[in-house]
């Protein structure tokens, strides 16, 4: 069974204009996919549906089977991790523990084991005796690390990254590539770096004008040259 | 100590005393001034001593402090004026006012000065979390502190950006790009707080901030800071 599904989601901004037109999708446990498109596509909006930050005006999001409902968010936002493209957004805490700490505080989890995971997170991403830090200490590459860490320490079956690779110098994205090919759960990646997801990712997906104009192999998609400049990504 | 600041000094006897007892005594302090009547001057200079005493052993600098000071200025002009318009008729009694209030107000920005110092405002925060779990006041200024670094950052850009495109002639336009800045500042961190209350909300935050582990106050800390506040009650209530 996917572990998430998103079929015939629409949106529209208060204003009236249209973000998503119909977009259909599923991941498999433990499968890594990239969301591709240009500015303005729908993505963020796309990925804001998942956790169920914006609730379906029409379709509906599955997690695990189960509807998005404003009933189940807890359950789902433990599921379905979201990463913010500017961790100066996603840490907001004084600590990097403290923030890391938040989520599975949310989830009523006791000390002994918020501690656990807070070490486990932080060490899987290249972060121990950052505990302590102020988050705002930190370069970009390492606060990207945290805000990984905030939702890996959750331990969701999907994580969802916004754009994880801007701002990053080489070095820093390197380090971002290897950490995400090494996560445990499936992962859909919302980036314009082609290169971060042929490295990343099995399978593709272009989104554009709010809608799916693609989904297949990393190395079918990206080889298509006309596809990618149709859209775009090229 | 401020980890903002990271600064690195030998630890103090401000140190040893718990954090929640330090913030719990500069509130009973600051009442306690608020609260003495006009012109108890002598009690004004014993709870200054007592200020004195306490800069003494934190070994804050007090200098530091003191360069807070103009911070109160508006709050000197607009007690000075009303003041002043309460002394005609009443010779006299204006002046102590607004002595007592200028005494007062700058007694109370040195004690808030030395909580910044020591504990610091990370820990101070963490201390007012301790009082006041869930308290709107609370999280809207652990919220400031943590986001005043990142719109100093993008003030500063700003700044930056039209530095590097050269000034307006006039003074009127120079105010019109200042006015313009300020409002997409203003409009920039409704954007952000926008997006944190997502982040916030995609980590499971309904409302109120999930309380971590509480230590427990030791009870001799608890007794003295108890007795710091009867005392500072006796000092108000004793002429």
């Amino acid at each position: 069974m996917p572990v998430l599904e998103v079929e015939s989601l629409e949106y529209k901004y208060p204003t009236g204009v249209s973000a998503l037109g119909g977009v259909s999708l599923a991941i498999e446990p433990g499968e890594r996919v990239a969301l591709l498109g240009p500015n303005g596509a729908g993505k963020s909006t796309l990925i804001l549906h998942l956790n169920g930050i914006l609730l379906c005006q029409q379709g509906e999001v599955r997690v695990d089977g189960d509807r998005v409902e404003k009933r189940n968010l807890a359950e789902v936002r433990r599921k379905v991790g979201l990463v913010f493209p500017n961790p100066d957004d996603q840490l907001f805490m004084a600590t990097v523990a403290e923030d890391v700490a938040f989520g599975p505080r949310n989830m009523g989890l006791d000390e002994d084991e918020v501690d656990r995971r807070v070490g486990r997170a932080l060490e899987a991403v290249g972060l121990p005796g950052f505990e302590e830090r102020m988050p705002y200490h930190l370069s970009t590459g390492e606060k990207k690390r945290a805000s990984i860490a905030t939702v890996l320490v959750m331990e969701p079956d999907v994580m969802v990254l916004d754009e994880p690779a801007a701002g990053l110098d080489p070095r820093g994205r390197k380090g971002l590539i290897e950490l995400l090919k090494g996560l445990p759960c499936a992962l859909l990646v919302a980036t314009h770096d082609l290169a971060m997801a042929r490295e990343v990712c099995s399978r593709v997906l272009i989104l554009d004008g709010g809608k799916l104009a693609a989904d297949g192999p990393v190395d079918d998609v990206l080889a298509d040259t006309e596809l990618l400049l149709e859209h775009g990504l090229a | 100590m401020s980890q903002t600041s990271e600064r690195i000094r030998e630890p103090s006897v401000l140190d040893r005393v718990d954090d929640r007892i330090k913030v719990l005594c500069v509130v009973a302090f600051v009442a306690a001034v608020a609260l003495l009547p006009d012109g108890a001057w002598t009690r004004f200079g014993a709870l200054a001593g007592l200020l004195l005493l306490a800069y003494l052993l934190g070994r804050v600098p007090l200098l530091w402090a003191l360069k807070r000071l103009p911070l109160l200025l508006p709050v000197f002009l607009l007690v000075g004026l009303s003041a002043w318009i309460s002394s005609r008729g009443e010779s006299g009694m204006g002046t102590d006012r607004f002595l007592s209030v200028l005494v007062g107000a700058s007694m109370s920005l040195l004690a808030l000065a030395l909580m910044a110092y020591n504990p610091g405002p990370d820990n101070m925060l963490r201390a007012l979390q301790f009082y006041f779990r869930g308290s709107f006041l609370v999280t809207l200024l652990t919220m400031t502190h943590r986001y005043i670094v990142v719109i100093v950052a993008e003030a500063r850009r700003m700044l930056r950006a039209r530095d590097s495109r050269g000034q307006p002639p006039r003074v009127l336009d120079r105010a019109r790009v200042a006015g313009s800045m300020v409002g997409y500042l203003f409009v920039r961190s409704l954007q952000r707080a926008e997006r944190v209350g997502h982040a916030m909300e995609a980590r499971g935050f309904t409302g109120v901030y999930p309380r971590g582990r509480v230590r427990p106050l030791r009870w001799t800390q608890l007794a003295a800071g108890l007795t710091f506040c009867a005392a500072m009650a006796a000092v108000v209530v004793i002429p």
